[in-house]
């Protein structure tokens, strides 16, 4: 069993979508085509409508050379749908969902999945360069040599990072659109496509309360945020006060430090580790959650823009984001594992998106 | 340009952050742990001529694979035609 290509990881949707699933599932096309022009596909599992319905949203395929993340999705989709129809369980190791459960699910939530964000980059390294990172946006006349954009350093959250962080803080983004590290964050925010796309998602069904993207590698379960050390006692030290503008993004330091309201730090944490033991309940791995802030800031990802709509347009919900990395850093090329070590991490991400779903209220 | 997997072990903090601000290398940030000997490593993709680089900077590389060829070689794992149809 090989890795799903980009076309086969779209049939998978539309075949997902047929009888006897087309009652509870809806294809849904999203509204931009990439810079090469292909066709991106979400699907939307649900039994039922109504206000309460909580949304839980999956991305993946953002980054090119983690081809992995697709089937992933691909196979919690399928594996959610045939147990639903049956009214069975499912088992991955240890950890076991009931049939209860995966109605339960189905019946009361609402489960967006959006498997490949970037499909021109993924068809690339799938067939050119493994190592390609970012999306196909074609060459600027002043650099052409240099193509693409990092969909995940290109959205709406601290994006015109010069302005926001410490000029010393080691951040991994990039104005340079011929940046070795292939971190170039774009023209402008929102500049590329498929970012439209997964933000047309979260403005196009509202009840998405919980949004998970999926990327590799290091077996890591992070959570917000990603611009400097959380903090829960100033809430005017934020990203929205100017005032710390070119203060942000060096690690341990006094400085600055994002605040999070300590419940919702709280309540984040907590289902990011009761995602880690659903995990590890597979085959024994164990992920680390932790603050999507290493050593190394971030601005511009999606995680950080999800966390952060409410708070700069109070009527949009609040979405708890997360980031998941799968894969150990001890495996060769960690990007595109061998698909006998892929097929067992799918598993066990597979049981952690589930566990998640259960929970996630 | 060959490209390699590769780990960095660099003295401190400073020398870490310079990996990213001066020498702009791929890093997997999330590998990025502190050594119990002192110092950090992390690993990155790196083309072959940044190893020469940063190993003339004060950086330890540990090499792993080529990951263009493993890369190229892992590319044969790829599914063909279109099992859905």
């Amino acid at each position: 069993m090989p890795y799903l290509n980009v076309a086969e990881v779209e049939t998978a949707l539309a075949v997902a979508n047929t009888q006897p699933n087309n009652t509870i599932t809806q294809l849904i096309s999203l509204p931009n085509q990439t810079w090469e022009g292909r066709g991106c596909h979400a699907l939307k599992i649900a039994n039922g409508t109504g206000p309460g319905r909580p949304g839980i949203y999956f991305i993946g395929g953002v980054h090119a050379r983690e081809w992995g993340s697709s089937d992933i999705l691909i196979n919690f989709v399928e594996q959610l749908l045939q147990a639903y129809q049956a009214n069975k369980g499912i088992t991955l190791g240890s950890s076991k969902f009931t049939a209860a459960q995966i109605q339960s699910i189905v019946n009361t939530k609402d489960i967006y999945i959006f498997p490949q964000v970037n499909p021109d980059g993924r068809h690339y390294s799938m067939t050119v360069d493994p190592d390609w990172r970012m999306n196909r946006r074609p060459a600027a006349n002043a650099h052409p040599t240099c193509l693409g954009v990092d969909i995940n350093r290109n959205y709406d959250f601290l994006w015109d990072y010069p302005v926001y962080f410490d000029p010393n803080a080691p951040i991994v983004n990039s104005k340079d659109p011929c940046s070795p590290d292939y971190t170039y964050i774009g023209p402008a925010v929102f500049s590329e496509p498929e970012t439209r796309n997964v933000v047309w998602m979260m403005d196009t069904f509202p009840n998405i309360r919980y949004f998970i993207d999926i990327h590799s590698y290091s077996e890591d379960i992070l959570y917000c945020w990603g611009d400097d050390q959380n903090q829960i006692v100033n809430q005017s030290m934020s990203f929205q006060n100017s005032a710390f503008n070119g203060k942000r993004g060096i690690a341990n330091d006094a400085t600055y430090r994002e605040y999070i309201d300590p419940t919702d730090q709280a309540a984040i944490v907590a289902l990011a580790t009761q995602m880690r033991d659903a995990i590890k309940g597979v085959r024994g791995r164990s992920y680390t959650v932790e603050q999507s802030l290493s050593l190394y800031p971030t601005a511009g990802t999606s995680d950080d823009y999800a966390f952060s709509r409410h708070r700069t347009d109070p009527t949009k919900p609040k979405i708890f984001a997360y980031t998941i990395e799968w894969g150990s850093p001890s495996n060769a090329t960690p990007f595109h594992p061998r698909y006998t070590e892929m097929q067992r991490i799918i598993r066990e991400v597979t049981a952690g998106l589930l566990d998640f779903c259960v929970r996630a209220t | 340009m060959p490209r390699y997997r590769v780990t960095i072990q660099g003295q401190d903090y400073a020398a870490m952050a310079d990996l990213v601000r001066k020498h702009r290398v791929d890093v997997a940030r999330h590998t990025v742990q502190e050594l119990p000997t002192g110092g950090y490593s992390v690993q990155a993709h790196l083309e072959k001529d940044q190893i020469g680089v940063l190993e003339a900077a004060g950086y330890t590389i540990s090499r792993h694979e080529n990951s263009e060829k493993a890369g190229k070689r892992r590319q044969s794992e790829i599914g063909s035609g279109n099992r859905y149809q």
